[in-house]
């Protein structure tokens, strides 16, 4: 298993400079994007067992915080990711306050409202550009720019965030914090009789999931350079990102990147075969897909590897007595 | 005085299908604990299986409007019904053991095959089609306001639905045994409940709401939309937890409590009426903070 990880690794790590063509390197690029937002979905619905689909609020966040400083003050995207953190972490207390009162479901369902009226809010936000949407200024290409000329400089400040937020999921993991999440997803009313201070960690768990999609979002805008509503704020993003972790196996490290590694070539190659010609059933077969992922493996493709190596390594006992 | 009997009835209006789709979502988390997240596009599949009927029977020559919304309307129940039945036989039932929020994604996942389809296959699907007007559209003057035959048939029609559930629920065997599901799922199965067959029956009788509920929407507006459940299951969904899910009548005061908040969003307060939503969909999460349980309380509070 750690085998395949690092070969994987190394393979995510040159695939730029291997694979010369602009669409496969795109298509890595949303690999990583979404590995990056089910990791950061991950440490909230995962490890602390708070189901969110509104994730997109936090994504827009920082799409919206970074490009707006950009624009009227000049800031560097870099500080511009920073700040997005921020405010996207002042969003996630103000939301975490009133709706951590709630579980399961309910969280679940307040977060898609609250999603549905950040992207009415932002729509009728002429400041933020509205329906209308934003145009990144572009004032050269670079590092400092966080904009390059070609898909690999992107490439590689993604890497370097997912880096990061799985160091950082590592890390909480198995300190403190990853024990108490675990126990308050088992049973929070076990846990808060065991002196869990359960509402606080559920804000430390949802400060930095948020903190890492705004940064995904700060990313996204410098990459596509226009962000409006429907591409920073639907419910089809909050959707797929919960879809990339629990399909690859919430609550587990390497989950939402084998999620993202299957669920964004799937879908691109729907589009690619079923879509384009008018008659789009990308979305449909999609759909579809998925409802048969969830009813037949329940608990996420990382249960379907390990009962695979599990039957694989029986075999090889039974074989070599 | 007019311009509030204006907004009054529209309210009315809207509340009645928020409560006819809360309705729905109430009974399936009664029965199965589970939300089915592709209610809301069971509407929309309604609205446009009774469009297909109108059009079927136009074509034959058929012109009589009250024949016409009969058949639209049967032509809506019948395929709720199977969509809703199909979804708890194959996608419902078979994952009930597995985290909910599988069921919770997979349900969102029929929902956009279900809207997909109806964008793709309806003949010009992806736009807005016109609903027939099958009601008559004279009316009364009472005073400055003008009260329409169609609002008071669609508002009464929507009124004998939701009592008639109330008395299948209360009244008859199969409302006892679906009941009795609902407060133990164990103990039904052990008293000769046939358990499978009442999840099936409750998703169809909770789906024939969801397809009222689209024909008086197209019938209201004269138009439907292949989008057009997302909301309204988001909404209905927000008016039953509103209630307090798994609780009929409280499903019924979350549907017109919300419908009262848009409006109230709409004319009193001083923004844009496009934040009605944003008002309404606020006060319902500081509601739901202060009372996790719904506003008519349930037998525990599963949910904190």
């Amino acid at each position: 298993m750690k085998i395949v990880a690092l070969v994987a690794a190394a393979l995510v790590l040159v695939w730029p400079l291997i694979v010369r063509g602009p669409y496969p390197q795109h298509l890595m690029i949303l690999v990583l994007l979404n590995a990056l937002l089910g990791t950061a979905w991950n440490i909230l619905g995962g490890f602390a067992g708070q189901i969110s689909l509104g994730q997109a609020i936090f994504f827009g966040a920082g799409a919206y915080t970074s490009t707006l400083l950009a624009q009227h003050a000049d800031v560097s995207p870099w500080l511009g990711l920073l700040a997005g953190a921020g405010v996207a972490v002042a969003l996630a207390v103000a939301i975490g306050a009133p709706c951590f009162r709630l579980s399961g479901h309910y969280f679940a369902i307040a977060t898609i409202a609250l999603g549905e009226i950040a992207a009415i809010a932002v729509t009728n936000w002429d400041f933020a550009g509205g329906a209308v949407g934003l145009f990144l200024p572009v004032e050269g290409t670079g590092i400092a720019q966080m904009k390059f000329d070609d898909k690999r400089g992107y490439h590689y400040v993604l890497c370097a965030l997912l880096a990061l937020a799985l160091g950082v999921t590592v890390w909480l993991r198995g300190a403190r914090a990853g024990f108490y999440w675990r126990a308050i997803r088992e049973d929070q009313a076990a846990a808060r009789s065991a002196g869990v201070p359960a509402t606080r960690y559920k804000l430390l768990a949802i400060s930095v999931s948020a903190a890492f999609t705004a940064m995904a979002g700060t990313f996204y805008a410098q990459y596509v350079l226009f962000i409006d509503p429907p591409s920073v704020l639907p419910l089809s993003l909050s959707i797929q990102i919960c879809l990339v972790a629990v399909l690859g196996g919430a609550g587990t490290l390497l989950g939402p990147l084998l999620g993202a590694a299957v669920l964004v070539p799937l879908s691109a190659a729907t589009s690619v075969f079923l879509g384009g010609s008018g008659r789009s059933l990308d979305l449909v077969v999609y759909g579809a897909l998925i409802m048969i992922i969830a009813v037949f493996e329940p608990s996420g493709l990382v249960g379907l590897g390990r009962r695979i190596s599990a039957t694989v390594s029986r075999n090889f006992a039974r074989e070599t007595p | 005085m007019a311009l509030l009997g204006q907004y009054a009835m529209n309210g009315a209006m809207l509340g009645m299908m928020y409560a006819l789709v809360a309705v729905g979502f109430t009974l399936f988390f009664g029965v199965l604990d589970v939300i089915q997240f592709s209610h809301g596009d069971v509407v929309a599949a309604g609205a446009f299986a009774g469009l297909l009927a109108y059009a079927a029977l136009t074509a034959l020559g058929v012109q009589a409007p009250g024949a016409l919304l009969l058949a639209v309307t049967l032509a809506a129940a019948l395929a709720t019904a199977i969509v809703g039945v199909l979804v708890a036989r194959f996608l419902v039932l078979p994952i009930k053991g597995a985290p909910q929020l599988n069921v919770l994604l997979v349900t969102l996942m029929m929902g956009t095959v279900v809207r997909e389809c109806i964008r793709l296959f309806f003949p010009n699907g992806s736009q807005p089609q016109r609903f027939p007007a099958l009601l008559p559209s004279s009316g009364w003057n009472i005073g400055a306001f003008y009260l329409r035959f169609d609002n008071v048939i669609l508002l009464a029609c929507g009124a004998l639905l939701i009592a008639a559930t109330h008395l299948l629920i209360t009244r008859t065997r199969l409302g006892l045994a679906i009941r009795a599901v609902a407060q133990d799922e164990e103990t039904a199965r052990t008293m000769g409940i046939d358990f499978k067959r009442v999840v099936l029956v409750t998703f169809a009788i909770g789906s024939v709401l969801a397809a009222f509920a689209g024909v008086m929407d197209g019938l209201y507006y004269n138009e439907v939309f292949f989008g057009m459940g997302l909301l309204l299951g988001v909404i209905g969904f927000a008016a039953a937890i509103l209630g307090g899910l798994g609780n009929l009548y409280g499903a019924i005061v979350g549907g017109f409590l919300f419908a009262a908040l848009q409006t109230v969003g709409a004319v009193a307060l001083p923004f844009a009426s496009a934040y009605k939503d944003v008002f309404a969909f606020g006060v319902v999460i500081v509601l739901m903070a202060i009372r996790p349980t719904g506003l008519i309380g349930e037998r525990a509070s599963e949910r904190v």
